[in-house]
């Protein structure tokens, strides 16, 4: 305990510390202001929410089930978001090779690392479970078994699927560890696992959801919880927890220390026969050559191995980009829907509204422009020294990111062919649609990481994902759908022809991408030449 | 070759990391550039190379401005850094042919190159391991391989001696040697004095910021019998090395 203090203070120090640097301000007050602004936007919505089931619940006489679903709902959060950090902190940081020379014991390093991951899914179980048990407690009545099982609820919540998650992840680095391809293998176990992990969810909700399966859980008194519980069945031991059962709250309790038990024996082996042989240097790759090549190219070449050779990066954006073709298997192979629905004649109208949001979804979602200068971190000198103009420099880092959306667009646009009837008009108006957007959306993103480049970060998913970039970036996204949203409610006649209106939104967007082309490459290319290390 | 003219640089907006600095290096000449921890050299450095913009003053390398025309000053030398930062999840060769092409090093000519300075270093055979599997000094030959390619006018390394084994070092002193008999010219920073007393034509000595001496080794001697040791000390006695 002694060595395991300090070593998970320094961790959690280090966290918090990169956390406050990626978001790049430097007035104190300021960066108060935004954190309780972005707590409150996800607070305030999830009171909400919490409130409505609670209610829905209420007329099933089960209100307390506002708890298991919140709860069932920020496990599967936190499985989707944890994965990703699990192997950024254990396999791509750099410390733990230094970590390995001191005097402490295995385990206890595995535990320290996942401290970190602990407090980001401690925040998701602040912001989803601990509102769904005051909005209980407000309606219901406070107890001081509540109070105490609520607390215990809030901090034990992201220990299963911590442990869970990393216990899968390490045994799948067990198996492909001295494989050549390990860094693919690796992503590719784990974006199966999340893949699984969803594919189970929505299966076990489908067979949940089914009437007669209902229909018997409501004659049952607690039938109700018990098939909501089943996607997580320690949800069921939880939720009497928070009743005031307290041979529930001993198997709740139990089975995270038991978790934690078995992850410290564990971690023992996985410690050397995973961690550090992944870590070891690679087999030898490719042959000596020559060639020679254009400076365009070599630039481009080089944004995009930086993607694809740094796992953590190809991860965050093979994720974005294919999201919505493992939503779409997932929810066919569940049965939650039917492809044949969308060849039905009520669709055909808004097949080219369905169609274009496809193939703009890697715009939207993967805003890898706003990390383009920050994903090189301190390299960033190695371009900056080269007799290359800034807006050469400029040019191909905005390009990468264009093609990999536009790559993106293109593999949903042809996966949407064999599932939606489209017609060569409606293939030519979304190429131009998608076009026009991804190069608006790519150079604003752009304009962000000049802002804003934060190239001091020690391990990359502080890069790309705990980052205030991505949220600057995704608020253009949300405030551009406001836009659109409140011009849909103020004129609908406009909206009466879709095909015109996402021609005029294309236009639109070009016309805006020429200007925002015009302010880099013309105002922002100053900012650009001072970025430093 | 190199002039940098009234250079300044804050980070602060109060406190100058480099303070009214007047400096000209001349073509063919190694020129070594000390001072204690924190005095300065690397920021002058980064000023040098475009990585750090000035605060006052102006830099130029073979009469190109490094803030007006940087791409043709640029074009002029290449950079070896103090830290072996480089993108390293690609290969030795990769990075080798990345730097071969920005200088527009013909095909012939980088192959030959590569070989040879690879070869002399010792880390022909590793080029088609990634980078991150290098060691610090295997990184360290590694840059300054991809610096020689393009035969610069100049030569800027920061520190190029550290972490490199005594045999590798000697090698890199006499490829600087080289590399000014054949018209090129070096400019590099060191903490090893004994080094640069024994290979440069000219010292330059910055103290919080400020260029305190500057000069050839004989004239900078008071004594006959002084070192550059017994010179650095006395210049910065109130500092550490």
């Amino acid at each position: 305990m002694k060595k395991f203090k300090p070593l998970v203070i320094i961790q959690l120090k280090d966290f918090l510390g990169n956390a406050q640097s990626s978001l790049n301000i430097k007035n104190k007050k300021m960066i108060q202001l935004l954190q309780l602004l972005i707590i409150g936007s996800i607070v305030a919505p999830s009171i909400y929410f919490s409130s409505v089931t609670y209610n829905a619940f209420a007329q099933l006489n089960q209100p307390e089930l506002v708890m298991t679903t919140m709860y069932l709902n920020s496990i599967i959060l936190m499985f989707f978001l944890g994965i990703p950090i699990i192997i950024s902190v254990f396999f791509f940081s750099k410390d733990i090779k230094f970590l390995s020379t001191l005097p402490v014991d295995e385990d206890k390093i595995i535990l320290s690392k996942l401290s970190t991951v602990y407090i980001y899914l401690l925040a998701i179980s602040g912001i989803f479970i601990l509102p769904s048990i005051i909005v209980y407690g407000f309606y219901s009545g406070l107890s001081i078994s509540l109070v105490i099982f609520g607390i215990t609820t809030f901090i034990l919540a992201p220990l299963l699927p911590l442990l869970i998650s990393s216990l899968l992840i390490l045994s799948i680095n067990k198996i492909i560890r001295k494989s050549k391809y390990k860094n693919i293998l690796l992503l590719l176990g784990n974006i199966l696992l999340i893949i699984a992990i969803i594919g189970i969810q929505m299966g076990l909700t489908r067979y949940a959801g089914n009437p007669e399966q209902i229909q018997s859980a409501l004659l049952n008194n607690e039938g109700l919880i018990g098939l909501i519980g089943i996607r997580f069945p320690p949800s069921i031991w939880m939720t009497k927890m928070l009743l005031g059962s307290l041979l529930d709250a001993f198997y709740f309790i139990g089975i995270n220390i038991l978790f934690v038990i078995f992850l410290q024996y564990m971690a023992k082996v996985f410690f050397k026969k995973a961690l550090l042989t992944f870590v070891e240097g690679g087999a030898k790759t490719g042959s000596i050559y020559y060639k020679k090549r254009k400076k365009g190219w070599q630039l481009f070449k080089r944004h995009i191995l930086i993607i694809i050779k740094e796992p953590t990066f190809l991860l965050n954006t093979l994720m974005s980009l294919v999201v919505p073709i493992l939503i779409f298997i997932v929810m066919s192979f569940s049965g939650q829907f039917s492809p044949e629905l969308l060849q039905s004649e009520q669709i055909r109208p808004f097949i080219i509204l369905i169609f274009s949001l496809i193939v703009i979804f890697p715009a939207i979602v993967s805003n890898i422009s706003s990390t383009a200068i920050t994903r090189e971190g301190k390299t960033f000198w190695e371009t900056k020294v080269l007799p290359i103009s800034a807006k050469l420099n400029i040019k191909y880092r905005i390009m990468t990111t264009i093609v990999i959306n536009l790559t993106g667009s293109l593999i949903l646009g042809i996966f949407s062919y064999f599932i939606l009837p489209l017609t060569f008009e409606m293939i030519l108006i979304a190429i131009f649609f998608t076009g026009a957007t991804t190069l608006f959306l790519g150079t604003v993103d752009f304009i962000i990481n000049i802002l804003r480049p934060i190239l001091n970060w020690t391990h990359p998913t502080a890069a790309v994902k705990n980052n205030m970039n991505v949220t600057i970036s995704l608020g253009i996204r949300v405030v551009l759908g406001i836009v659109i949203y409140g011009l849909y409610i103020l004129f609908p006649a406009l909206f009466s022809n879709y095909y015109l209106v996402i021609i005029t939104a294309s236009v639109l967007f070009f016309i805006i991408y020429l200007i925002s082309r015009y302010y880099v490459y013309n105002i922002m290319i100053e900012r650009f030449k001072k970025i430093s290390i | 070759m190199l002039k940098l003219k009234n250079v300044s640089k804050t980070y602060d907006g109060k406190k100058m990391a480099v303070d009214n600095l007047d400096l000209s290096v001349k073509r063919g000449e190694i020129f070594g550039f000390l001072g204690p921890n924190g005095a300065g050299k690397t920021t002058t450095i980064r000023m040098i190379t475009g990585i750090l913009d000035l605060t006052n003053g102006q830099i130029e390398v073979d009469g190109k401005n490094i803030e007006k025309e940087p791409v043709k000053a640029k074009s002029n030398f290449t950079f070896v850094p103090d830290h072996p930062d480089i993108f390293d999840s690609i290969n030795g060769i990769d990075y080798l042919n990345f730097i071969a092409d920005m200088y527009e090093v013909s095909t012939e000519d980088r192959k030959q190159k590569i070989e040879k300075y690879t070869k002399d270093f010792g880390i022909y055979k590793d080029l088609t391991q990634p980078i991150k599997s290098y060691s610090h000094g295997m990184r360290q030959k590694l840059l300054v391989t991809g610096a020689l390619l393009p035969t610069p006018k100049i030569l800027i390394l920061d520190e190029p001696l550290g972490g490199l084994d005594p045999r590798s070092a000697k090698i890199l002193k006499s490829m600087m040697r080289d590399h000014c008999k054949n018209g090129g010219t070096v400019f590099f920073s060191s903490h090893v004095l004994e080094v640069v007393e024994n290979l440069c034509d000219r010292i330059g000595i910055i103290e919080e910021g400020k260029l305190i001496a500057c000069d050839t080794l004989e004239n900078l001697k008071q004594k006959p019998d002084n070192t550059l040791e017994d010179i650095f000390l006395e210049l910065t006695e109130h500092e550490e090395i």
